[in-house]
Formats: structure tokens, sequence, C-alpha cells
């Protein structure tokens, strides 16, 4: 593999460069746009173990989630760790949810639920992301699809905690515990996507957003 | 000769400007160049004095639509309000500029209001008049869910299109597809508290809010297309027209009542 010429290296490297892969000791916390030159120098992924490149889009994924999920008082910081926008977490939280919504569906038109909730969430983060757009916002649509995506780990962790543990308690409880998922991840990710529009508009930005997680919350309590 | 000259220059230096003008925009974020070497905190306002997208794609552009989203918070509540309760005579577009944003969500949040509350009501007649363990209907759910989303929105497509036809074909003048549109949009804004009255299965309370909600409906439609209609179609057309409004939306709640709220 190093008998390849410097320049065919690098048009392979730069041509995969999504998950921005290069030496093992990649630092996720660093960002898409100074990995491009450490691409430059080392070129060493064809040749590692499948596991070691998994390994580092989870980890990539998890500080993402990280980041999303704790509360922070520093929004600027959180708004960098964003602008590397990937669809991989919010591709694996959507699956997730969907697998849970369909296994514990009542009849047998479990695929129906499946594919309703997944079409639901691409498309009603596609809506909230143009609209955002639309209100002259300036992030850009992956962006907002990302960040709506990440937000959705609540409402997955509550679909899972139902499926599992609580099918045949009193359905106020259920109510409670999908209530706490949907208000964590509204406010998680209310707070990115009303700062990307003038003041005036926030609430205008952060209403599609609610109402995106409250189907949601509905369609876990169905 | 000369002026012929001129006109070449004139068009030439049109053309290198326009090229200057158009920024490159970096894919990944949508940020021109300077954009991203200022990044700002997100809080300026989209520059509405760059010249508007022409020709007959500046539908799939977003710049085309921005201008109908230039409101803000306060001026998209006061309209729901006045379009929930139209019995004074303030117009609800100043300056005659209709707005998207309220119909566009008044449209996405009524259908799904509908469904939402229609499966609450089957669940409390589940439990308050039967008697039996509630299940939840899944493949009622689902069909229901696109059949009401098709019902909203060929009220909100289609019966202004409608509209707009017949003000433009069999009429001197049209007041816009934008302007009917958005009317509609806000007119069914009072359908959304009236679902949520929908829920507890009490008929007489069910037939009296449908009743309440439609007429207030009608009343605002009336209330700002009467002017449009009157001048620019004849009597005839306007009775009809009426007629035919009034019937479309006593047609959408009986239609709410027996296949959702039943």
């Amino acid at each position: 593999m190093t008998d390849y010429p410097k320049e065919l290296d690098q048009k392979i490297v730069l041509g995969n460069t999504n998950t921005g892969r290069s030496n093992p000791s990649y630092d996720p916390e660093k960002g898409r746009e100074s990995l491009a030159k450490e691409e430059q120098e080392k070129f060493d992924t064809l040749t590692e173990p499948v596991c070691e490149t998994i390994k580092r889009d989870l980890l990539m994924i998890w500080v993402k989630l990280t980041y999303v999920m704790v509360p922070r008082t520093m929004i600027k910081e959180k708004a960098k760790q964003l602008r590397d926008w990937d669809l991989w977490g919010p591709l694996v939280l959507c699956l997730l949810l969907s697998l849970c919504l369909s296994f514990s569906a009542n009849t047998d038109d479990g695929t129906l639920v499946f594919q309703i909730v997944f079409i639901i969430v691409w498309a009603g983060a596609a809506i909230v992301a143009i609209n955002g757009q639309l209100l002259g916002g300036n992030i850009s649509f992956f962006q907002s699809v990302c960040v709506l995506g990440y937000c959705l780990f609540p409402l997955t962790v509550a679909a899972f905690v139902n499926m599992m543990f609580l099918q045949f308690v009193y359905f106020f409880i259920r109510v409670i515990v999908v209530g706490v998922a949907f208000i964590w991840s509204s406010y998680s990710s209310v707070g990115f996507i009303a700062e990307m529009v003038v003041p005036e508009k926030k609430g205008l930005a952060a209403f599609p957003v609610f109402l995106f997680y409250l189907f949601l919350s509905w369609f876990i309590l169905l | 000769m000369l002026f012929g000259k001129k006109k070449t220059k004139k068009s030439k230096k049109d053309k290198k400007s326009k090229k200057d003008k158009k920024k490159k925009r970096d894919k990944d974020t949508l940020l021109t160049d300077e954009e991203q070497a200022n990044p700002s905190d997100g809080l300026q306002q989209p520059d509405y004095s760059k010249p508007r997208p022409k020709g007959i794609t500046r539908f799939c552009k977003i710049r085309y639509y921005q201008k109908f989203f230039n409101v803000s918070t306060k001026d998209v509540i006061k309209r729901v309000f006045l379009a929930m309760m139209p019995f004074n005579t303030t117009p609800i577009f100043p300056n005659n500029k209709p707005d998207l944003y309220g119909p566009m969500w008044i449209y996405i949040c009524l259908s799904i209001s509908i469904v939402v509350c229609g499966h609450f009501s089957n669940v409390m007649d589940f439990e308050f008049i039967e008697n039996h363990p509630p299940k939840a209907e899944y493949e009622a759910e689902m069909r229901k869910i696109t059949k009401g989303w098709g019902m909203t929105s060929f009220y909100f497509f289609i019966v202004p299109l409608i509209l707009h036809g017949i003000c433009y074909f069999f009429g001197s003048g049209t007041p816009g597809y934008q302007r009917t549109l958005a009317i509609y949009g806000y007119s069914f804004a009072i359908f959304i508290p009236a679902t949520v009255i929908l829920i507890p299965p009490m008929e007489y309370l069910r037939y009296a809010t449908l009743g309440v909600a439609g007429f207030i409906s009608l009343l605002f439609i009336s209330k700002e297309l009467m002017d449009a209609g009157k001048r620019y179609l004849a009597q005839k057309w306007v009775t009809a027209l009426a007629i035919m409004c009034a019937l479309l939306h006593i047609f959408f709640c009986v239609m709410l009542k027996f296949y959702y709220f039943d």
C-alpha cells in the first residue's frame, strides 16, 4: 500500500473525507478543517483494521452526542462542534427509534409503523430545516438536520424504556417518562435552532421543533 | 452606429458587474467567503435588497419564498388572533403583504391535531362508554393519518387555487393566489382549538363546537375576500362562490365529525 504515488494517496483520501480518517490518534474535537492538513501528511486508513475505523466513527458520534445532550453554558463551543455535521448519528438514532416502536406496536403492522416513523423523522427534520432557512437563518440545511437528529436521543431512550419495562404499567407513568424525554429533547435543540435567526423570529423558528418532537412523543405513547 | 456601440459597452459592463456580484457560497455551510471569515452569532437579517431570482426556475429557489416569511413572532400571533376573532374591521395583512409562515404551520398543526385528538377521542370513547379493555387501532390510525393529510391539503391548496382561477378566467383581475392561500390558511386556525374541545365524548358539545368554528372561519374568509370578489367579479359569480365556500366548509366539519370524532 505504501508503494502508491503520493498524489494518488491524496486523491483517494480527499475523496472520502466525510468522517475525516487519518492517523489513529485522530482527535474528533479538532474538526474537519485541521484534519485536511494531517491527511496530506500521513495516509494510513487502507491498512488499518476495520474495527479501528468503526471505533473511531462511533467515538465521533458519542462525542457529538455528549456535546449536544449535556447542558453546557458555552453555546459557541457547541456551535463550532456542530459545524462538522454528519448524518451517521441521526441515522442510527432514527433506526433505533423506529425499531423500538415497531417492536412495541400492538398489531401485526410493525412494518407500517417503522415506515411511518422513519419517514416522519426525516421529512420532519427537513421541513424544520427549510423553515429555518426561509426565516433567514444562517445555519445550513444539513446542520439543522444533524442537530434535530442528535436531539432524538432522549426520545429513543424513552421508547426503549417503554418497550422493555413499561408495557403493562399505568398509562400515567408512561406519559411522565415520555414527557420528560420530550422536554429534554426540545430544550437541547431549541437552543441551537433559535440562535440562528434574528431575535424577533426565535418563536417562529422554535415552534416547529416543539411540534416535531410532540408528534414523535405522541407516537411513542400510541 | 454610435448608439449601437454604446449599447454593447453597457451590456458588457452589466455582465461583468453581475459576475462580480455572484458570490460563491460554500455548499457545506451556505456561507460566502466573507461570512465564513467573519462568523456572526447568527443575528444578521437576510439581505432583501439583493435582486430577486427570476425566470421559470425561481419557484425552486428559497430566496423567492423568503419574502413571504418576513414576519416576527408578535406579528404572527396577532394575525392568528385576528383570524380567530374576525368581528372587527382591521385587515389582517397590513400593507397588503401576505405571509406564508402562518398558513404553512397552521396546515401542519391542523393535520397533526386532527389525528392526535381523533385518537384521544376514540380512546376516551372506549374507556368511558363501552367498558372494554382499551386497544389502540393501529391500522385505522395509519389510514386516518394519510386521509387527514389529504383532506387538509385539499382545503389549503386546491380551494384557493379554484378561487384564484375563477377570478383570473372569469373576472377582471385577481387578488392573487398567494393572498387567497394565506387567507384560507389563517381561516383554519380556529379549527385547532376546536379539535381539542372535540375530545370529550359529548355529542351536543361536538356539534356546537363544529358549528361555531365553521361559522367563524367563513366569516373571516368573507371579511377578507368579499371586497376583492365584488371588485373583480360579477354579482352572480360572487354569490356562487360564496355558496361553494360555505358548502365546502360544511363538508369539512361533517368529515371531521364522522370520520375522526365519531
